[in-house]
């Protein structure tokens, strides 16, 4: 009955993007949208510059790394979690940087979780899998709780 | 009866005055110790007794009989039974009396030991109708009133004098010839001389007076010198006398003396160290020396050289405050004195070097004037103020002449030290520009340290993070490919793509190990770690690792406890038991060895294996991050493990090293410090 939501993910490496892609690919066909930069993703997220009447758009998940040309993914995090209506919405980092001060901060700006992404292939395949899975479910729980 | 109004004891020079200047007690004294004698005389001679007692002199204490046994008793009552009596004839005194109704004769106490210690003075002539000489008295002093009273007389004015100068001059060569001058007035000799005990036991001529006896000066003779009379008298210390003659060489040559003449030498002795001689010569219109007659000269001389002891002592101390002057001058510290009321007493030369100020024109100001800003006055005030009691410490700044502020460290302290009620200041103060110059380099110095550091570690951070993004991109696409070509890829292709993926794996490493390294030093937290504890959990972790490879590991019970940070600590010892696991080779026995002991401030830590040891050409290169020793297929690792090491240790004050040989095992040597650096 509902409209599925997309999983949003920020991501500027064309290649990591297409990994992505590649293996969220079968999981109940459910719309990846990929956005290149910090810009494009908050024009998205918050429906500035969007299309007139498409409104906003609130994700089911929004993959975020943190190294992104023009607006920084801590940056982005930071608007969205300020930004009504996007302010439940789960955000999982998604970075190579293992860097503590960058869990930290990322965690203190409302980041739901923190995955640095592993080299190995299939790790990554799985962990991304598992992360959208993860989210999934709670949504459902949460949308067919009472109250 | 008649007595003699004008008595020559009142006209005799010095004495007869000093003496009628004593006090009624003694007079009392001298009348009762008359009574018994006048008891034997007529009432009205009783009377002219105690009249001529009354009228010339209280210290007239006897009188004479006409028979010699008399005198001598009378004297023997006098002066003690210690006292040797100059004897006197009868004759000779009625002599003096008779003819002149005077006398002018002294009668001297000579102790065994060679003092004289009372005089009888002079003697009066008591006559009868017929002015016939028939009883006379005598009149007594004792040095001691001489020397209470030295200043009453004209003898006084002079020795007063030459004492004035004794203590106002400090140049003793000055007072020495002072000494001679006056002296040789005082007792009318031809010539004096002071000699001085150096410090190579002879005696040099200090100062000189009298004609023909300038060439003495700056001679010398030996103290044991037995044809000295100077020498004679320090090696006594005893005054010594002599005559004048052609004949017997004296010291000085006394060729220019005038011979027959009495000589005198008196050793200066202070707090009974004998410091020289004075040499008084040739006492003019007097025959040889003669103890009696010259016993006044012998007292003149005695004081006169009680005032070049006095002088010396003086010149002494003269000296000592001199060099304590230069010192304080060539210390870099600035001194001041300052007095109750903050005044400046004294300063040394080192605030002249320092603020430009001389000495001479800061004595008599504040110390507030050094002081240019209110704040600062205020500080300077506090430090004085508090320092009457105990010393106190503080920082000021005062200000250069030309106006630049000068920071000191400033130690005030009690005059007379701590915890004595003082009224004076002693303020030592130091410039510490240059300090604070250093202090603010060093700062700016760990500053730009700091942001190297940072801008290093952003770098490292970036190139790690740049790096490793690619190769999840590398890994991912052969991941993709060996799904998508799936059966298409033969055996060949395969072990490429396998090739591929173990660089990217390999790189991954690098690139991780990099990151660590780029992070071990920062963020230390250290304290107190008991190297026991951590061994323990070490060696908890490594039990099933090293168990399986047959590997000993004997930790020595009791390790120091040193000051470190304990994650990194428990890394060093965990790089350091990896390593020696890594390079054990294939020693049937294989054993690894922790232990570790306290050398002064340090605890020093071995880790000891029995692998296949290093070359030491390597010891050192073992150390730099990415050396390996090893081709990739003997051992796995990136080199990283010992660079991080020393890391570790050098940020905690430690030093790392190798002692190893080739195919004899290795051990690793480190310490630490045990407690915190300066505290």
């Amino acid at each position: 009955m509902e409209v599925p939501r997309a999983t949003v993910l920020v991501e500027d490496d064309e290649d990591h993007a297409f990994l992505a892609r590649w293996a969220l690919d079968g999981m109940k066909a459910r719309s990846l949208v990929w956005l290149r930069d910090g810009e494009e993703a908050l024009s998205y997220l918050t429906g500035v510059g969007a299309p007139a009447g498409s409104g906003r758009h609130a994700p089911e998940l929004i993959l975020l790394d943190i190294n992104l040309p023009k607006i920084s993914g801590k940056e982005v995090l930071r608007q969205i979690r300020s930004c009504a209506g996007l302010d439940a919405t789960p955000v999982v980092m998604l970075t190579t940087s293992d860097r503590q001060e960058d869990v930290t901060e990322c965690y203190a700006l409302g980041a739901n979780s923190y995955v640095i992404k592993p080299v190995q292939f299939e790790d990554l395949s799985r962990k991304l899998r598992a992360i959208v899975r993860y989210w999934r479910d709670m949504n459902h729980t949460q949308q067919g709780s009472p109250g | 009866m008649q007595t003699q109004p004008e008595s020559p004891l009142r006209r005799r020079n010095g004495f007869a005055q000093l003496i009628a200047a004593r006090p009624a007690s003694l007079r009392e004294r001298w009348e009762a110790a008359l009574a018994p004698s006048t008891a034997a005389l007529s009432p009205d001679e009783r009377a002219a007794v105690r009249q001529i007692i009354s009228h010339f002199s209280q210290a007239c204490v006897g009188y004479l009989e006409h028979r010699s046994e008399e005198i001598l008793a009378s004297a023997a009552a006098w002066l003690g039974p210690s006292g040797m009596i100059r004897r006197f004839t009868l004759a000779q005194l009625q002599e003096f009396v008779g003819a002149f109704h005077q006398a002018a004769w002294p009668l001297v106490a000579l102790h065994a030991n060679g003092d004289v210690s009372a005089l009888l003075e002079a003697a009066e002539a008591i006559t009868d109708c017929s002015l016939m000489a028939i009883r006379a008295v005598a009149c007594e002093h004792q040095r001691r009133i001489l020397n209470e009273a030295n200043e009453t007389a004209e003898f006084g004015f002079t020795l007063a004098e030459v004492t004035r100068s004794v203590t106002s001059s400090l140049n003793l060569d000055e007072v020495l010839q002072l000494v001679c001058e006056e002296g040789a007035r005082l007792t009318a000799v031809e010539g004096t001389l002071v000699r001085l005990l150096e410090e190579d036991g002879t005696l040099a001529c200090r100062a000189v007076w009298g004609s023909g006896l300038e060439a003495t000066l700056g001679s010398m003779v030996f103290a044991d010198d037995t044809q000295s009379l100077c020498s004679r008298a320090v090696q006594s210390r005893r005054v010594q006398t002599a005559t004048t003659t052609r004949e017997l060489p004296l010291d000085p040559n006394p060729m220019a003396l005038v011979p027959g003449r009495a000589c005198l030498a008196v050793p200066i002795i202070a707090k009974g160290e004998v410091l020289g001689a004075m040499l008084f010569l040739g006492v003019q219109n007097h025959g040889p020396f003669d103890l009696v007659r010259d016993a006044e000269l012998v007292l003149t001389a005695e004081l006169l050289v009680g005032q070049i002891a006095l002088a010396i002592y003086n010149a002494r101390l003269h000296a000592q405050v001199r060099s304590l002057v230069y010192a304080l001058d060539h210390i870099g510290e600035c001194v001041l004195v300052v007095d109750s009321e903050g005044r400046i007493i004294y300063a040394n030369q080192a605030v002249m070097r320092a603020l430009d100020h001389s000495p001479s024109e800061l004595v008599g100001q504040s110390l507030l004037v050094l002081a240019s800003e209110a704040a600062e006055e205020e500080a300077t005030r506090r430090i004085i103020r508090e320092s009457f009691m105990e010393t106190r410490e503080g920082e000021v700044i005062w200000r250069h002449r030309s106006g630049a502020p000068v920071p000191f460290h400033v130690v005030s302290t009690p005059m007379g030290g701590e915890g004595t009620r003082s009224s004076q200041v002693v303020i030592l103060a130091r410039d510490i520009t240059e300090e604070k110059r250093r202090q603010e380099e060093e700062k700016a110095h760990r500053t730009q340290l700091q942001c190297k550091n940072q801008e290093l570690e952003a770098f490292v951070y970036t190139v790690s993070h740049d790096l490793r993004s690619p190769l999840v991109s590398l890994h991912g696409l052969t991941g993709m490919l060996r799904i998508e070509a799936g059966d298409a890829l033969n055996e060949s292709a395969r072990h490429l793509l396998d090739r591929l993926d173990a660089n990217v794996l390999r790189m991954e490493r690098l690139i991780g190990d990099l990151l660590q390294f780029s992070r071990v030093g920062r963020h230390l937290q250290t304290e107190v770690v008991a190297l026991d504890e951590v061994m323990a959990e070490i060696a908890i972790d490594w039990q099933e690792r090293l168990d399986a490879r047959g590997i000993r590991l004997d930790v020595t019970p009791s390790l120091p406890v040193v000051y470190a940070d304990r994650t990194s600590l428990r890394q060093v010892m965990d790089n350091l038991i990896g390593n020696a696991a890594k390079f054990m080779g294939d020693n049937p026995a294989p054993r690894i060895e922790v232990g570790g002991f306290l050398e002064g401030d340090e605890a020093h830590l071995y880790v000891r294996d029995n692998g296949i040891g290093i070359a030491p050409e390597y010891h050192e290169r073992v150390f730099v991050i990415f050396q390996r020793l090893h081709t990739d297929t003997d051992v796995e690792g990136t080199g990283v493990g010992l660079a991080i090491v020393r890391k570790v240790i050098e940020s905690l004050g430690g030093k790392v090293w190798i002692e190893s040989q080739v195919g004899e095992g290795c051990t690793v040597h480190f310490t630490l410090p045990v407690r915190e650096k300066g505290g």
